[in-house]
């Protein structure tokens, strides 16, 4: 098991399009594409709608016959496990009727609370132990976060890891490039929260995008880590445009002022920013046990940057870990 | 595309790889978007074996049973005929040339290169079109330095395959290309100097030409008299001076990105940061009432009907040519 | 080309391959702007599009009399129609279900509203939920159904804009029977019907004939092939029809395709025939699945148009 550490790889690169990725058998050679590129577990998406099947559970049910019958098609891909779900709760949901929700808004909590528990509640049975969240929106779409919010947000956040915890999962607080909190309030928002239940996400990428070395979040909060996420970044937002409104379109997928093609790929990607053997050192050194999933976010070639992704791992990034144990043990 | 100009397209850009763009539905459906974008003549280029069925004489005979047979096929897209071919000696042909390396430098190989011209200029004469467009000289990095008696040389074999193509009918048009060992405009005028102006001619390729170093305007207004077939394309980028002796140039240059990360070098007309003046050249060639072809193209760029249409909407809406 | 009788408009599907995989062409300016270039080059007279890209209308281009603005610097027309596609849904938006009928008004009340300041033809709709919502497809669930679009009709007959229904195969209205009974219903005053020739030749109904029968409601045409019929349950497959039928991974192929199912010689000769004039948008949903390319098919579509349905009628 790598000394605690689980290596998977994400859904998301698959399905570019809304239309894209529906089909029972691109799911199927997704899964055992990730496999044989040597990953145990695969991270899922929410989504929601009849054209995101792998969406939330109601979805998975309504595909695979019940959560169950899902996890049996991950493991006849040969797949252990799905590690771990990513939601952005200003997702709209179409299976319960509700616009976005957000950790700012009191009113939305126990809404927030209950679709966390569902996706919560799906994991364990699917091999699984944490809930990735987007904790607040991105900066340029709300107004900046005062000590007010950032208790409205903290009690939120600790609201649903109360609730994931009851399943055995960790809430695991993911902070983008974007995000209301790249800058100095992760700290603000981090000590607000009830450690035992409130976790951090490490995204490589999208710390390197947003111009915070990944290695000092490590040091800083390596005790807070509950989940990690590889991918590398292509470029950085110096000129700060994430304050920018809309930054999710404007920025992320049109490329900000500079239109950067493409601001994420796989780890080991030509023109990569991001030390991944560092990375893992220093993972390792933090005593980090959990899963990494590599990722690309979004790629030309999905099957192409899962392999890649999987020769990194395999060659460097696994060994390098077990080098590093049996120094430690000596 | 209705104008004084004649128009046409080139359709090397869908043969991206040696398996690909062999059967015939797929070439329908290649002449057919050809037709829509308004053209109406295409330009071949040469390629070997049973895959490539449109680009070898050979092979292109044996798939349609004649010339008139392979016009038919064409017909069929409402594509009324070929314009050219485009055919490069240096490149070895592995069926019908026995994968011989040959060069217009090399003495020795002018026999075989004419003897090999043969089928094309049959087949450029058969289908009833007007040029053989030939790259004159292999890349400059595979090439020993030129001195004037060393393309005096290419000259006579390129006067040799003119003396043929003359006999049936059809022109030769030697095609300047930014990785050849005749480099520079002043290597190129030499060249020029050595063929016989009434068999040989230059194909001019805007894009080549810049990314080459060479202005394609200032050279066609000095030389309009020899310029005898078009290629229109553009690029965004040119060699910063040495890139094209870089070993193994096709590919670590046109493809590898020269060490610039360049992921593609020719585009569309009308792209942004285009370095060719399309409009200029474009005048040039009305001021001289040039009356060969222009072929459009956009060589190995990325996806070729987009492109195809991106051409197609650059010659009617910035260029004001009627499509019909 | 002094008196035409027909020309074509391309509905809104599209995808190029960006670096990070397909997008679409409200990804950005530049991708809009290939799009139409690309649109027009082949011929095209205008577009068609969907009622969801209003957001990027306003968010990137200042609203829909701006975005056309940049339609028309483009050398197209106008936009001529527009896609309503709802989130049917028992609980809240289901046209056979009079009790979620004043919400589907209102959302026509607003949606009109946003598109007030550009003059669109028509207003397209899927009629019915899908079919395994529907179920069992009674005369009554028929009745209450047509009774909803008739009240949209007026609703969008406010605005100078037709309402017209478009039936895919895996709606609630497909079948011949149910389509007829939907028609006997509506008001031809409110309610119109547009042709897909594609989804009624799936669903086993000749598009040919339905036209001839309902040409004097009929406002608009999709144009596309399809290459199978559905069969068993593939109309009512849970949770999917459209991109999830077991039997067929892409129903939809651009007109003029080899194997195609549709009579275009007959459907053009039909519109000839009724003396149809104006708009015939060509659409190709989904034409990059397992392989293909919206660019190609584009041309191809249109090639064929201009061939062989001109020949025709034009």
């Amino acid at each position: 098991m790598n000394g605690g550490i689980r290596w998977g790889y994400a859904i998301n690169q698959w399905k570019p399009q809304f239309d894209d990725f529906v089909r029972r058998e691109q799911h199927e050679r997704a899964l055992k594409t990730i496999s044989i590129a040597g990953f145990e577990g695969v991270e899922l998406t929410y989504g929601t709608g009849r054209w995101e099947p792998l969406g939330n559970p109601q979805q998975l049910a309504a595909n695979f016959g019940s959560v169950t019958g899902f996890g049996e098609f991950v493991r006849g891909c040969a797949l252990d496990a799905v590690s771990s779900w990513y939601w952005d709760p200003a997702e709209r949901s179409m299976e319960h009727l509700t616009g976005p929700l957000s950790p700012m808004a009191e009113d939305d909590l126990p809404a927030m609370v209950e679709r966390a528990r569902e996706l919560a509640g799906a994991l364990p049975e699917l091999g699984g132990s944490v809930l990735v969240v987007r904790p607040v929106p991105g900066a340029g779409d709300v107004e900046p976060l005062g000590d007010d919010a950032l208790g409205r947000v903290a009690a939120c956040w600790d609201a649903v890891g109360r609730a994931t915890a009851e399943h055995g999962v960790r809430t695991a607080l993911h902070v983008d490039f974007l995000s209301a909190l790249r800058r100095d309030h992760v700290p603000a928002l981090l000590d607000r929260t009830d450690p035992a239940v409130v976790g951090l996400a490490l995204d490589t990428g999208e710390l390197t995008a947003g111009g915070i070395d990944p290695l000092t979040v490590i040091s800083a909060y390596g005790d807070r880590i509950a989940h990690v996420q590889f991918k590398d970044a292509l470029a950085v937002d110096e000129a700060e445009e994430y304050l920018q409104p809309h930054a999710h379109w404007t920025v992320r997928v049109r490329g900000g002022a500079r239109e950067i093609p493409r601001w994420f790929a796989e780890p080991g990607a030509d023109g990569g920013l991001v030390d991944f053997p560092a990375v893992t050192r220093a993972l390792v050194e933090a005593g980090y046990s959990g899963w990494i999933v590599v990722e690309s976010d979004q790629s030309p070639h999905p099957a192409a940057s899962a392999l890649l992704a999987g020769y990194l791992v395999q060659r460097e990034l696994r060994p390098l870990i077990e080098t590093e144990k049996e120094a430690a043990d000596a | 595309m209705r104008d004084t100009l004649r128009w046409a397209y080139a359709l090397n850009q869908w043969n991206v790889r040696l398996d690909v763009f062999v059967r015939h539905e797929d070439q329908q459906r290649a002449l057919k978007t050809v037709s829509a974008c308004g053209f109406d003549t295409i330009e071949l280029a040469s390629g070997t074996g049973r895959w490539d069925n449109i680009s070898r004489p050979e092979v292109i005979l044996l798939n349609h049973g004649s010339h008139a047979g392979f016009l038919d096929f064409l017909r069929r897209a409402s594509v009324q005929g070929v314009s050219s071919m485009f055919w490069d000696p240096q490149a070895p042909a592995e069926e019908e040339e026995g994968y011989a390396f040959r060069s217009t430098a090399n003495p020795a190989d002018a026999d075989a290169i004419v003897e090999w011209s043969k089928p094309f200029v049959d087949f450029v004469a058969g289908v009833g079109a007007e040029q053989l467009v030939v790259r004159p000289v292999g890349s400059a990095w595979m090439t020993p330095p030129l001195d004037g008696d060393g393309i005096k040389r290419i000259g006579d074999v390129w006067n040799r395959i003119g003396e043929l193509t003359s006999a049936s009918g059809v022109g030769l048009a030697l095609h300047y290309d930014c990785l050849g060992a005749v480099h520079t405009a002043e290597e190129l005028t030499a060249l020029l100097d050595a063929t016989d102006p009434a068999s040989v001619g230059l194909a001019l390729d805007t894009a080549e030409f810049t990314v080459g170093g060479i202005d394609p305007v200032t050279y066609y207004r000095e030389h309009a008299d020899r310029v005898t077939h078009i290629h229109l394309k553009d690029t965004r980028y040119a060699d910063t001076g040495d890139e094209y002796r870089m070993p193994g140039a096709e590919s670590t240059m046109l493809k590898g990105g020269a060490g610039r990360r360049i992921e593609r070098w020719f585009y569309e007309l009308g792209t942004e940061g285009g370095l060719v003046d399309v409009r200029a050249f474009v005048a040039a060639l009305r001021e001289h009432e040039y009356s060969g072809w222009v072929v459009v193209e956009s060589d190995h760029g990325g996806n070729p009907a987009e492109l195809a249409m991106l051409n197609s909407w650059y010659l009617q809406h910035e260029l004001g040519i009627p499509k019909s | 080309m002094n008196q035409q009788n027909i020309k074509w408009s391309y509905m809104d599907h599209w995808r190029s391959n960006g670096p990070s995989g397909p997008v679409d062409q409200w990804h950005s300016h530049k991708t809009m702007s290939a799009f139409l270039k690309q649109i027009k080059a082949t011929g095209f007279d205008a577009i068609d599009t969907f009622d969801f890209r209003i957001w990027q209308m306003y968010g990137d281009y200042g609203g829909p009399a701006k975005y056309q603005e940049m339609v028309q610097d483009n050398g197209l027309e106008r936009i001529v129609n527009t896609f309503h596609a709802a989130d049917y849904d028992v609980r809240n938006y289901a046209p056979h279900i009079p009790a979620t009928h004043e919400y589907i008004l209102e959302d026509f009340r607003v949606t009109m509203g946003r598109w007030s300041e550009i003059q669109l033809d028509n207003i397209i709709v899927m009629p019915a939920t899908l079919y395994y919502d529907m179920e069992p497809v009674t005369e009554d669930k028929l009745k209450y159904t047509a009774e909803c679009w008739n009240k949209v009709g007026e609703i969008t007959a406010g605005f100078g804009v037709k309402l017209t229904c478009h039936h895919e195969f895996f709606c609630g209205i497909q079948s011949e029977a149910d389509i007829e009974t939907f028609y006997s219903y509506t008001d031809p005053q409110y309610v119109s019907l547009f042709v897909d020739t594609a989804q009624h030749c799936i669903a086993g109904v000749d598009p040919v004939a339905l036209y001839n029968r309902h040409a004097h409601r009929v406002s608009g045409f999709h144009f596309k092939d399809t290459r199978n019929v559905a069969t068993g349950d593939d109309h009512r497959h849970r949770p999917d029809s459209e991109i999830m039928a077991p039997t067929t991974g892409k129903w939809f192929y651009e007109m003029g395709t080899d194997q195609g199912l549709v009579d275009f010689a007959a459907m053009m000769t039909a519109v000839r025939d009724n003396g149809y004039r104006g708009w015939i948008s060509v659409e190709h949903d989904k034409a990059n699945k397992e392989g293909g390319d919206y660019s190609e098919s584009t041309a191809i579509s249109r090639w064929y148009a201009k061939n062989v349905l001109e020949e025709i009628y034009r």
